[in-house]
């Protein structure tokens, strides 16, 4: 009599604190995990552009406020210009595209590859933008 | 007869079926639909008679890209027929690669997505692939270094981590055996901090210290009390030498009065600034992360220990990255005074002190085994606990290991590789109560990217390729050597692969600065680029050391191609001077006098400070000379270079 009650109540107790457990220590799988991926243009940003355009692409890096005409803000215009057009700023700076004279050009530093990078990786800048958080 | 001619007869029809059967089942295979769809795709985009004629000629086969010396025979081309077309419809399985440096002609697929090659069905040719989320494992197999930061910045960061939290300490990496002892040496623990804090301390690093390298051990409130009590009670050799000038300090800290002791604290607050310590420590929310925080210092460290470190830290850790600073006893004292008053201010409102727990030495002797059997001596020196044998399982080949071999035990995780690590990470005792890896402080980001670092733990390298070689540490021996230990250069500078990632490479250092430059800079630092927090410590050296120092390194920190540069200016200062204003900008960038920007370094002092034939260099490509240079490639004409050294070879001073 007493090991037929005994034995459900020992195996509800057991499951009961495993699934206590299994809850405190929960793992996600990686497919669950957030987006942990860095895009490739996102290093190229930090290198080159985060100390002028700051790390939102607001215009507001540490650089940038010692200039006579402050930096872009990368958010603002980033859906208004062409691909092509940023690219051209990108490669020869903004005297040429009557720009903030400013902004040096990079045709001799980055090549045509790592140029797509960072013009994706600003798309993204862009989209956090425009729906913040 | 007749039943065998009919039993032969029946078993021919039903293998006439069979074979029909499988052709028709190979038949109609999702591949041949996606053909047809390509071929139609290229049919409609056709716009000239060569493409017309070969989206005609196009067949629908197994495609196959056979790479023998690899060992490789990829079938993917099957169902992904647009890899290499950029105009191929967007949608999978057509859709065109991203851009890639390497080619499939030479490298096919599975070198980098693994999965089942010759398989032309999805669900067997995807079975094993890698990811996508975790793809950049795959760079780590062959490459490191540059092109890993710059291509793989998801496995770099990675890499950051696993440094961080020293994987290495317990396991053996794919480019490295284990390596022990990054963690602090806990020969004298006992003087630094009380038991209650190694309890608390235990309990949880991550409790006190948010970033904690040190992971939590999930250990039980005995077993934190019993590795308490072993590390405060073990003896510490160097105690004589560290604790010398003990007392005397504390006659000196007794005979003050309040006045005097007021102005050492001052005293020791304006010592913090110029010695640069927050290069380094972080206090009330600024400063650096390479050394401890000192906002609690007060709570963690006796003051005792706090003053004597500040006089020769190397007598208690040799292996310090702090340097010896040349300070004098009421330096050193208002230093160590202003330390805990600040840290004791913050702490106004702290919980009742707890009473200082006592141990029994049947807690001693427990602690001591656990100190072996929790594997403490991978990351802590601590005399007679020998750090060698084997410990945690190598992850040298990580991504070469069976899925069969690894037990999931009753962990609801989906049975794969990748799924197995990230678990592992977030819950390390998940496959068994009785594992020993301890739980990092990781974001669930900095989870997957732990991840993808493990999974390029490969020993399976194609052949071919080989990663380089680590190369010997730089190492200077007799007397720059002991300056080069003392003063600690290289636990922010990084001399030719070896050192610290904080302050400049100085590997071609006597190439760039000018001899006597650098010595009154070694003795009285100043800001260069002066937004930075992080700045060159005064490390009062002597006359003599600076010499020292700067000789060595203007005659043996040289580059070749550097010094093949112009080594006079020879142009004209006045056309260089419309030069940088005018056509290269330079303002923008570096200050000058009262004006110019924060990027570059300030070039005030330049002409002094600089070699002509640096700048030469620097002004014709500087990324060949620095690897991670800021400034852009500016490919400076030569007439122009030689006109705007000679301009900034005149800035020698202030410019008004």
């Amino acid at each position: 009599m007493n090991r037929t009650i005994l034995l459900p109540a020992f195996l509800l107790l057991f499951f009961a604190a495993g699934a206590v457990a299994a809850e405190t220590q929960k793992p996600l799988p990686l497919g669950e995990l957030p987006d942990f991926t860095i895009s490739r243009g996102a290093p190229l940003y930090q290198r080159y552009c985060l100390f002028c355009h700051g790390a939102s692409g607001a215009g507001d890096g540490p650089a940038g406020l010692s200039l006579a005409t402050p930096p872009a803000h990368l958010g603002l215009i980033i859906n208004k210009r062409s691909r092509k057009q940023l690219g051209a700023v990108i490669l020869t700076g903004g005297r040429p595209n009557g720009l903030n004279p400013s902004m040096p050009g990079f045709d001799k530093t980055l090549s045509a590859r790592q140029v797509e990078e960072l013009l994706d990786f600003l798309r993204e800048l862009g989209g956090r933008q425009d729906n913040p958080g | 007869m007749n039943r065998l001619h009919c039993f032969f007869a029946a078993a021919a029809l039903v293998l006439a079926f069979l074979v029909i059967g499988l052709i028709v089942r190979e038949y109609d295979t999702p591949w041949r639909t996606y053909q047809q769809e390509y071929k139609t795709s290229l049919q409609q985009r056709a716009d000239s008679p060569t493409r017309k004629e070969a989206a005609r000629r196009f067949a629908v086969k197994i495609r196959q890209d056979w790479l023998p010396e690899l060992e490789r025979a990829d079938r993917c081309r099957t169902c992904h027929l647009g890899v290499a077309d950029p105009d191929a419809p967007r949608a999978q399985p057509l859709a065109a690669h991203p851009p890639t440096p390497h080619l499939f002609r030479t490298f096919g697929c599975t070198v980098c997505h693994d999965g089942a090659g010759y398989a032309v069905r999805e669900q067997e040719a995807h079975a094993r692939r890698l990811p996508m989320q975790v793809i950049e494992a795959s760079c780590g197999k062959c490459h490191d270094g540059t092109i890993i930061r710059e291509q793989a910045p998801t496995l770099a960061a990675g890499q950051v981590l696993a440094k961080r939290y020293n994987c290495n300490g317990c396991h053996d990496l794919a480019d490295r055996k284990r390596r022990h002892n990054s963690g602090p040496d806990l020969n004298g623990i006992g003087l630094k901090v009380s038991g209650g804090w190694l309890i608390n301390w235990l309990r949880d690093p991550a409790a006190w210290l948010d970033r904690a390298r040190m992971g939590n051990f999930l250990l039980s409130g005995e077993e934190q009390e019993a590795l308490a009590a072993f590390l405060t009670s073990v003896p510490f050799q160097n105690k004589i030498d560290f604790l010398a000038e003990e007392e005397a300090d504390a006659r000196f800290l007794d005979g003050l009065d309040d006045d005097a002791y007021d102005e050492l604290v001052d005293q020791g607050k304006v010592l913090f600034g110029r010695l640069r310590c927050l290069s380094c420590h972080s206090l009330h929310g600024r400063g650096g992360s390479l050394g401890p925080e000192l906002e609690r210092i007060g709570r963690k460290s006796s003051g005792r220990w706090l003053r004597a470190w500040l006089k020769a830290p190397r007598l208690y850790d040799p292996e310090t990255i702090m340097p010896t600073f040349r300070l004098s006893r009421a330096e050193r004292v208002g230093l160590a005074e202003y330390l805990l008053l600040e840290s004791d201010y913050l702490d106004e409102n702290k919980e009742t002190e707890t009473p200082e727990p006592v141990f029994t030495d049947e807690q001693r002797i427990r602690g001591a085994r656990l100190f072996v059997t929790r594997g403490c001596f991978n990351c802590h020196a601590l005399r007679g606990v020998p750090n060698s044998g084997e410990f945690a399982p190598s992850l040298a080949d990580l991504a070469g290991r069976k899925i069969d071999k690894i037990s999931f035990g009753e962990a609801s995780v989906p049975h794969t590789l990748p799924d197995y690590i990230a678990a592992k990470l977030q819950a390390p005792r998940i496959f068994g109560p009785n594992l020993k890896m301890p739980k990092f402080p990781l974001t669930p980001e900095e989870t997957g990217r732990l991840t993808t670092f493990a999974l390029a733990q490969s020993a399976t390298i194609p052949p071919g390729y080989q990663r380089k070689e680590q190369k010997p540490p730089f190492a200077v021996s007799g007397p720059v050597g002991r300056l080069f230990d003392r003063y600690r250069c290289l636990s922010c500078h990084r001399i030719r692969g070896s050192g610290g990632a904080l302050a400049p490479d100085l590997s071609d250092e006597g190439s760039k600065v000018e001899r006597n430059w650098l010595i009154s800079y070694l003795r009285k630092p100043y800001a260069i680029r002066p937004t930075l927090t992080e700045r060159m410590l005064r490390l009062n050296m002597t006359e003599k050391e600076a010499a020292l120092l700067a000789d060595y390194i203007s005659l043996v920190l040289r580059n070749n191609e550097i010094d093949a540069f112009p080594q006079q200016a020879g142009g004209d200062p006045a056309r260089g001077k419309d030069l940088y204003y005018g056509r290269y900008n330079c303002q923008s960038c570096h200050g000058l006098g009262t004006g110019g920007g924060y990027f570059g370094p300030a070039l005030d002092r330049v002409g002094a400070r600089l070699r002509p034939a640096w700048l030469h260099a620097r002004l014709d490509n500087g990324h060949r000379f620095e690897e991670d240079g800021r400034e852009p490639v500016l490919a400076v004409p030569k007439a122009d270079r030689a006109d705007l050294v000679a301009f900034l070879m005149t800035l020698t001073g202030d410019v008004r």
